[in-house]
């Protein structure tokens, strides 16, 4: 019986998080390499960090180009500073300093764009925590790039 | 957890998610009923890609339960939001867990990844519908399981 079954044979709805499996810490080590090659996975991983910070960066720029205004990407500052601790990065306080101000259809491209490049990465990635961890922020930044657009189902 | 583990285990919360999602769309109407429906059909897709992935692995099937007992009261549509962004999130932590122990470039990791995505951009909606976020990083094993 696995451990996100539901309890064992028990007919108990319970998609809870004490029936979580253990297989995923976020950054998981070190990506693994073969004696002389490249770490495309830690390549993957900086690029991931540098996408994210650049994001962020960006998002925060917009955030205050709103004055006080509604947040039109609800949760997003949150989500992107969790999306950061889990490549084991740190968060960037000017990292968009010199960039001109982002505006909203620029950022959901922003997202979307890195989506598909996370998933890409999920996917060839060698080490399976790092290849989760891309996975699940790329799907967070799809459903931020379709929040209150069309594109949400 | 091996690829087979990872496969039952997600097609166990493929059963649990359909008849959850029969619940939910008991008590939501117009276009959230709609959108429920056509989730569910995704679903019932999904479970059958995952029968026959487990099948080719020589593993036994899994065999669903006749009915399950929701974890909270559904009796209005916020209740249904909530009860189907918990069974996104299932769906995005089996998800997340095919992907961890998949190989690269497999057939599975990239199930995994795909059902990840599905998973978390309807979780969002759902979540939004209940008034609450949606997870930061879906699919995540909480802290220290």
């Amino acid at each position: 019986v696995s451990r996100r079954a539901l309890l064992a044979g028990v007919p108990l709805l319970a998609l809870a998080a004490a029936c979580r499996p253990h297989s995923g810490s976020a950054t998981t080590g070190t990506p693994t390499t073969s004696a002389g090659a490249p770490d495309v996975d830690a390549i993957r991983l900086r690029a991931a960090i540098l996408a994210e910070q650049r994001i962020l960066a960006d998002y925060e720029r917009y955030l205050t180009s709103l004055d006080g205004v509604v947040e039109p990407l609800p949760d997003a500052r949150a989500a992107h500073q969790a999306h950061l601790r889990a490549l084991g990065a740190t968060l960037p306080p000017h990292a968009g300093r010199h960039r001109p101000l982002a505006r909203l259809p620029e950022l959901r491209r922003q997202l979307t764009s890195s989506a598909a490049t996370l998933r890409t990465a999920a996917v060839r990635a060698d080490s399976g925590g790092l290849a989760a961890v891309l996975a699940s922020i790329g799907a967070s930044h799809a459903a931020l790039a379709a929040a209150g657009t069309d594109a949400t189902p | 957890m091996t690829v087979a583990e990872a496969l039952a285990a997600a097609l166990a919360v493929e059963d649990q998610v359909i008849y959850g999602y029969g619940v939910a769309g008991a008590h939501l109407g117009g276009s959230d009923r709609d959108a429920a429906l056509q989730r569910l059909q995704q679903h019932e897709l999904l479970r059958d890609e995952l029968a026959g992935r487990l099948a080719s692995t020589g593993a036994p099937t899994v065999v669903p339960s006749p009915a399950y007992a929701v974890p909270f009261p559904v009796d209005s549509r916020r209740s249904a939001a909530r009860l189907a962004a918990l069974l996104e999130d299932g769906t995005a932590g089996a998800a997340w867990d095919l992907v961890a122990v998949s190989a690269a470039d497999s057939p599975e990791r990239r199930l995994g990844v795909g059902v990840l995505g599905d998973a978390a951009t309807w979780s969002a909606r759902w979540h939004a519908l209940a008034g609450a976020p949606a997870p930061a990083l879906p699919g995540q094993p909480p802290a220290g399981s």
